[in-house]
């Protein structure tokens, strides 16, 4: 199966603003994502998840530059594309919706207007047709009576009503690409699954690639086919859904996992949830070894001075001394 | 909306009450003003006005009066000028309005666009130019600003009339009349707006820096509209909202700015004849000024509540 990913990030270092000079928040990133595939990236805040969301569709703050690597959108590269190239990507071949929805529309516009400018801003159509385009948009992100939304102000409308019109409006232009950075964090729970159903539903429809941005590990664990973990800026583990879950590998993702909320399956009862000591360090805080060294509880003498390298694991890669060395162990058993 | 003009009242009232207290906190009252102006009375002749305008009453029946003869439209008579106030007034209420609706636009039209640019360029040279010389209007009194101007463009460089409201000869049609208008306008209008304009570049530019950074921009971005769009659409229409508060709010030092203006520039307008009242203790003008621009500013205000709720749906006028 080599099917030309849609997306692909090589090597992506993401330089922001540091005391001295800038520091990279972000560095080594790798991404590929084919035609209908969701790939999670999963960490907790500070790690760098958003900053790479935010570089995938040329939207950094100001400040905040790609400073190495590459991004390939449908096989060019745009790493280093001006403004103008951009914004003709952007809301047409890449689109992205973002964590909350209730200061995400402009709040004197109404819906229909904001529809319609998305459209109209990557193709010229006439006034009766790019309305009846927006309503069949608001229709098919499962809202009924469209047409009144059409005219509704966002104010007007709640939180998942209003993330389901800014997911309207970035399929407006049927991309390739669509990147949401924590569509749901801001919902109530009851919302947040039937949010992501939908992504789902719209990936399957059109066949675009699903970039998910999330914290909540369990959440995406149902939509998504594969799954990056991010920790300080770096990958630590890039693998199948499946079997991340399964058999995670790194210690960070294994910690992750364990501070899932659940219930014991023999008693009913929810134990005290595992939390991960310490704290994730600053990007200048970071030295030449594993990010994760401090907190780790499998932690040897060179995790402390050397950045550890991809281990290929089944379905996937992970960024790990202690499981470089399980796996030369294990070979060499078998030797 | 019935409600929002209902809320007028009280503020009517109220100004209605600070004229006649103004007008009964003249040394002396009326009825000596009277007789001081017809070349004095003995103690008869004033028991006489006095019952004949009702001065002897109690102070509440005096001003059921007072409040009666302002509601048909007679705002008493000015000795000083000979004229009865409402005339005076409704001859120069024109003159003020053209030169402080004049000043304001300009204000609203120069602030907006300066304020806008050093937005879109904030922390570099442009910005700074924009910002800097925002600063020194804001920090030159108006009267220098005035005859600074009347200096350069009346003495020096002889382009523009230094004072009046219109040229008081070869005028043949109305077209004429409207330029020669115009001409007279321009200093006034500089001097009274600029300062304003300065308020509202500064100002202009803090709300679009505020709005840029708002997730809704990020998301007219994400969409990938043109910057132009973006800036028009999007900051400058959200930026607009607070903007019009301040001009609501400043509508008042405005009218109390064109005192200085008219006196300036010999304006024809209600400044100067306020200016003229308080030299000459004229108080039945002085109280009629009061009154008329309090309501002026009253109703700018509704106006200016007005186009907010037509420019943010999330406002409704109860």
């Amino acid at each position: 199966m080599t099917i030309e990913p849609v997306l692909r990030v090589r090597n992506l270092a993401i330089a922001v603003p540091g005391d001295r000079h800038p520091v990279d928040a972000v560095c080594g990133v790798d991404l590929d994502v084919a035609k209908g595939e969701t790939l999670a990236i999963v960490g907790e805040s500070g790690c760098g998840k958003s900053l790479t969301a935010l570089a995938l569709a040329g939207l950094l703050p100001d400040g905040v530059r790609i400073s190495g690597g590459t991004v390939e959108i449908l096989g060019h590269d745009v790493a280093g594309k001006s403004e103008h190239a951009w914004r003709a990507l952007r809301g047409d071949r890449i689109s992205m919706i973002f964590q909350d929805p209730m200061s995400a529309l402009n709040p004197v516009l109404t819906i229909g207007d904001q529809i319609v400018e998305a459209i109209r801003a990557h193709r010229p159509i006439g006034k009766r047709e790019v309305f009846s385009e927006g309503v069949e948009l608001l229709h098919r992100v499962k809202l009924q009576t469209p047409h009144e939304y059409m005219a509704a102000y966002p104010h007007q409308l709640s939180g998942g009503m209003r993330q389901r019109v800014l997911i309207a409006m970035a399929i407006a232009n049927r991309p390739d690409i669509l990147i949401a950075d924590e569509p749901t964090t801001a919902l109530d729970a009851t919302v947040q699954a039937d949010i992501l159903s939908l992504l789902d539903e719209l990936k399957r429809e059109t066949g675009m690639a699903l970039v998910l941005i999330t914290h909540d590990l369990s959440l995406v664990s149902r939509w998504a086919d594969r799954i990056m973990v991010m920790y300080a800026g770096k990958a630590v583990e890039a693998r199948k859904a499946k079997s991340l879950l399964g058999e995670a590998s790194h210690p960070y993702t294994r910690a992750l996992l364990a501070a899932r909320p659940q219930r014991r399956p023999d008693t009913g009862q929810r134990p005290r949830l595992a939390e991960i000591r310490g704290r994730v360090p600053s990007p200048q805080e970071k030295g030449d070894g594993c990010s994760f060294a401090n907190r780790c509880d499998f932690v040897m003498s060179r995790c402390r001075a050397i950045s550890p390298q991809a281990v290929h694991v089944s379905d996937g890669r992970v960024w790990c001394h202690a499981v470089d060395e399980q796996q030369a162990r294990h070979s060499g058993a078998l030797a | 909306m019935g409600a929002r003009i209902a809320q007028m009242v009280p503020t009517l009232f109220l100004l209605l009450l600070a004229a006649f207290t103004l007008l009964h906190l003249a040394p002396g009252d009326a009825a000596q003003v009277l007789a001081g102006e017809s070349g004095g009375g003995d103690t008869t002749y004033l028991a006489n006005l006095r019952s004949r305008f009702g001065l002897d009453q109690p102070i509440y029946v005096q001003f059921m009066l007072y409040a009666r003869n302002v509601l048909s439209g007679d705002l008493g008579f000015s000795f000083r000028n000979n004229m009865n106030v409402v005339d005076l007034i409704g001859a120069r209420l024109l003159p003020t309005l053209l030169l402080t609706g004049s000043a304001m636009a300009v204000a609203v039209a120069f602030g907006m666009t300066a304020g806008a640019l050093a937005a879109a360029h904030a922390g570099k040279w442009q910005d700074r130019l924009i910002s800097g010389i925002a600063l020194l209007i804001y920090a030159t009194p108006g009267f220098l600003l005035g005859i600074g101007l009347m200096i350069l463009f009346g003495v020096t460089l002889p382009w523009l009339p230094i004072g009046g409201f219109v040229a008081s000869q070869g005028i043949d049609s109305g077209f004429e009349y409207a330029l020669s208008v115009a001409k007279h306008l321009v200093l006034p209008v500089v001097t009274l707006g600029a300062l304003y304009a300065a308020i509202y570049t500064r100002f202009t530019r803090g709300a679009m820096l505020e709005i840029y950074v708002q997730d809704h921009v990020r998301t007219a971005r994400a969409k990938g509209l043109a910057a132009s769009r973006i800036i028009l659409r999007h900051v400058m229409r959200n930026a607009s909202l607070p903007l019009i508060t301040v001009i609501g709010l400043q509508a008042g030092s405005l009218l109390s700015g064109a005192i200085l203006v008219e006196t300036v520039f010999a304006w024809p307008g209600l400044g100067r004849l306020a200016f003229e009242a308080v030299q000459q203790r004229d108080y039945n003008l002085l109280a009629g000024l009061v009154l008329t621009t309090g309501t002026l500013v009253v109703l700018i205000n509704l106006c200016v509540d007005l186009l907010y709720a037509v420019l943010d749906p999330r406002v409704t006028l109860r």
